[in-house]
C-alpha cells in the first residue's frame, strides 16, 4: 500500500465515520431521514438535531483527533521517540490549565478569543519548555518526567483553582478539562478554534521534510544542511497553537496522539515526514469511533472521551516502553 | 576546488580550551588523517573548523568565506560530515538513508523521500550505492544491517551529497579489520576522484596504509604535520599516543606503552 493510497482509504473512513455518527444518537432517527436532513431538508426538528447535535460533535471529534494525530507525529519526529505525545508529555494538561484559567477567572466574558489564546499559551509554555530539555541533550526519560512533572504540576494548579476561582466551578467540570469531550460542541466553538488549528497544522507540515532529515540525529542533519533551530521552533509554535486550540475546543485527551502515528509508521515506510498526515486521519476516525462508543454505551452519566482514548491507548504506551526496554535512555 | 584552509583556530568547551592555534589546509587530493588520542580535541577541531560550533579565534575558510557564517545548507553543499554519534532514529531502508544526503541539494521544505526525486539526485544515490557496496542492500531496513553494512550506508550518504570536502570522525571505529579497509577504500576512491578528506582515526597502521597527509593532535594543540612520508614517525607515536611504535615504512609494530 502505498502512502497516499492510505490517506484515501483514510479519508473515505473517516467521511463513513463522520456519517454514521450523524446516523446513530439517543433520539432514534431513520438513515433516510438523516441523510434528508443532512443536505437541509426534511423535517426542521430532524435538521436541528443533524445540524447543531450531531454533525458538530462528530467534526468536533475529528478535528481533535486529526490535531492531536499529527502534533503526536510532530514531537516524536522531533524528540525522535515513539513516546513523545501532548497528553503524555503534559502539554494538553497545560492547555487545560490555560483554558480554565480563561474560563473560572471570567476572562472569557472580554471575548471568546480569550479561551483558545489561553490555552494555547498553556500548550506554548509546556512545548517550549521540552523543547528547551531536549535542546541541551536530556535523555528522552527526562523529558517524560518532565511532562510527569508538568502534568501533575497543572493538575495541582487545577484544584487550586477550583478552591479559589470565584465562579463556582465543580469537580465535574475538572474532570471534563482534563478527561476531555466533544459533547454539547458547536460549530461556532469550531469556528473559534479553526484559525489555531490551520495555523498551527501548516507550520507543523511546513516541516516535515526536516523532520525526515533529522531521523540522523541533530549534529549530522545540521551538517547535512537542515537548520536544526529553525525546525525546533517551527515544531514548538505549531504543536502549541494546534494543541491548545484542540484542547479548548475538547479538553485534554492523550494518547490517540500516542497510538495513531505508531500505527501508522510502518505503513509509511517508517518516514517521519510522512507519518505527520495519515497519523491525523487515523487518530481521527479513532475518536470519532470512540465517540460514538460512548453514545451507544448509555451509561447514566456519559462517559468522558479522553477516558476511552486512555483506556485503549495507556495499555500501547505501556507496552511501546517495555518493547523498546534498555533503548528508551 | 574548493579548499579548507584552518588558521590558528582557538575553541572552547565550557570554559576550558580544547584545541588552540591548530592550523591546517585540506586540498582536493589529499586524504589526511588526524591523529591524537582520546580527549585531545580532534572532534571539536574539526567541529569548529566546519563552523557547526563556534570558535574563540582563528579562522576556518572555504573560498574565503568562514565557515561559521555559512547556512546549514550552503555548508551542507561544501562539506559532507560523518559524525561519530551515527543514529538513526527510525527504521528507514537504505536507499531512504543515502538519499537523505541530497537534503541539501534539493527543494528544501518539500524535500520528500521516495518520489518527485530529481535525475541529478538518483544518479548521486545510485552512484554512492554502487561506491559503497550496497545495491543488495538498497530495499533493506537499517535495523536489519549489521555494524559493517550500516557504517557503509552512512559512507554512502556522505558520499551522495557530492560535497569537494569530506570530513568523518572515526568511520573506522568497532569494525573489523576487512569492513575497516572497505571504508578505508571507498574514502580513497573519493579523493582519487577529486575530494578532499579528513579523517579521525586511532588506527596507526590504517592511517599509514592511507592517508597522504597526517595531522597529530595532542592536549588541543597540533604537533606535526605533514605528508605521511616525512611525519609518521616512531618519535611521534611516542610523544602523541605514548607508545612505542617500531615503522617500517608504512607498516607499524606497536610494543607497547611508555
Amino acid at each position: 500500500m502505498t502512502p497516499s493510497r492510505l490517506n484515501q482509504g483514510l479519508i473515505l473512513l473517516c467521511v463513513f465515520a463522520v456519517i454514521g455518527a450523524c446516523l446513530y444518537g439517543s433520539t432514534t432517527l431513520e438513515a433516510s431521514r438523516v441523510l434528508r436532513a443532512l443536505v437541509g431538508g426534511g423535517d426542521p426538528a430532524d435538521v436541528i438535531v443533524v445540524w447543531q447535535i450531531r454533525l458538530p460533535r462528530a467534526f468536533a471529534a475529528l478535528i481533535v483527533g486529526f490535531t492531536l494525530g499529527i502534533c503526536g507525529a510532530a514531537l516524536q519526529g522531533l524528540l525522535r521517540n515513539p513516546l513523545a505525545e501532548p497528553g503524555v508529555l503534559g502539554v494538553s494538561a497545560s492547555a487545560a490549565l490555560g483554558a480554565t484559567t480563561a474560563i473560572y477567572y471570567n476572562l472569557v466574558l472580554v471575548s471568546p478569543w480569550i479561551l483558545p489564546l489561553a490555552s494555547i499559551v498553556g500548550a506554548l509554555g509546556s512545548t517550549a519548555l521540552l523543547a528547551l530539555a531536549a535542546t541541551r541533550n536530556a535523555p528522552v526519560i527526562t523529558l517524560l518526567l518532565i511532562g510527569v512533572g508538568l502534568s501533575a504540576f497543572a493538575g495541582a494548579l487545577m484544584s487550586l483553582l477550583l478552591n479559589l476561582a470565584p465562579t463556582p466551578f465543580s469537580l465535574a467540570d475538572m474532570i471534563n478539562w482534563s478527561l476531555g469531550s466533544v459533547a454539547n460542541r458547536s460549530f461556532s466553538d469550531l469556528i473559534l478554534a479553526s484559525p489555531f488549528l490551520a495555523v498551527g497544522i501548516a507550520l507543523l507540515m511546513l516541516g516535515r521534510s526536516g523532520l525526515v532529515l533529522l531521523s540522523l540525529g541533530e549534529e549530522s542533519a545540521l551538517a547535512a544542511g537542515l537548520n536544526v533551530r529553525g525546525l525546533r521552533i517551527l515544531i514548538v509554535a505549531g504543536t502549541g497553537l494546534a494543541v491548545g486550540a484542540a484542547v479548548s475546543l475538547a479538553g485534554a485527551i492523550g494518547f490517540v496522539g500516542l497510538i495513531a502515528p505508531h500505527l501508522v509508521r510502518p505503513l509509511v515506510g517508517y518516514d517521519p515526514g510522512r507519518t505527520l498526515l495519515s497519523s491525523g486521519l487515523l487518530a481521527g476516525l479513532l475518536l470519532v469511533l470512540a465517540d460514538m462508543g460512548i453514545r451507544a454505551l448509555h451509561t447514566t452519566v456519559e462517559l468522558n472521551l479522553g477516558v476511552v482514548a486512555a483506556l485503549g491507548g495507556a495499555p500501547v504506551f505501556v507496552w511501546i516502553i517495555l518493547r523498546r526496554g534498555r533503548s528508551l535512555a | 576546488m574548493p579548499e579548507l584552509i584552518v588558521d590558528q583556530l582557538t575553541c572552547s568547551l565550557g570554559g576550558t580550551t580544547v584545541v588552540s592555534g591548530a592550523s591546517c589546509t585540506l586540498k582536493a587530493g589529499m586524504l589526511t588523517v588526524l591523529l591524537g588520542p582520546n580527549g585531545a580535541g580532534k572532534t571539536s577541531f574539526v567541529r569548529a573548523s566546519m563552523g557547526l560550533i563556534g570558535k574563540d579565534n582563528g579562522s576556518a575558510k572555504i573560498n574565503d568565506v568562514d565557515t561559521s557564517t555559512l547556512k546549514p545548507r550552503e555548508r551542507a553543499r561544501l562539506i559532507s560530515y560523518l559524525p561519530q554519534q551515527r543514529s538513526l532514529a527510525w527504521p528507514l531502508t537504505v536507499r531512504d538513508v543515502v538519499t537523505l544526503g541530497r537534503f541539501a541539494h534539493s527543494a528544501g521544505p518539500f524535500f520528500k523521500l521516495r518520489d518527485d526525486e530529481d535525475p541529478k539526485d538518483v544518479a548521486a544515490v545510485d552512484n554512492a550505492i554502487d561506491a559503497c557496496d550496497l545495491r543488495a542492500l538498497e530495499q533493506r531496513r537499517t535495523d536489519c544491517l549489521s555494524g559493517g553494512e550500516l557504517s557503509r550506508v552512512h559512507c554512502a550518504r556522505a558520499l551522495a551529497a557530492q560535497t569537494p570536502i569530506l570530513i568523518a570522525d572515526e568511520p573506522t571505529a568497532a569494525l573489523d579489520p576487512r569492513h575497516a579497509f572497505q571504508i578505508m577504500d571507498i574514502i580513497a576512491d573519493y579523493v582519487r576522484r577529486g575530494g578532499a578528506a579528513l579523517i579521525i582515526m586511532h588506527d596507526l597502521a590504517l592511517a599509514a596504509r592511507y592517508a597522504t597527509h597526517l595531522l597529530w593532535m595532542r592536549d588541543g594543540k597540533l604537533r606535526a604535520q605533514g605528508p605521511v612520508e616525512s611525519s609518521f614517525t616512531e618519535q611521534l607515536c611516542a610523544d602523541v599516543y605514548g607508545v612505542q611504535a617500531q615503522i617500517d615504512g608504512a607498516s607499524v609494530v606497536i610494543k607497547g606503552s611508555l
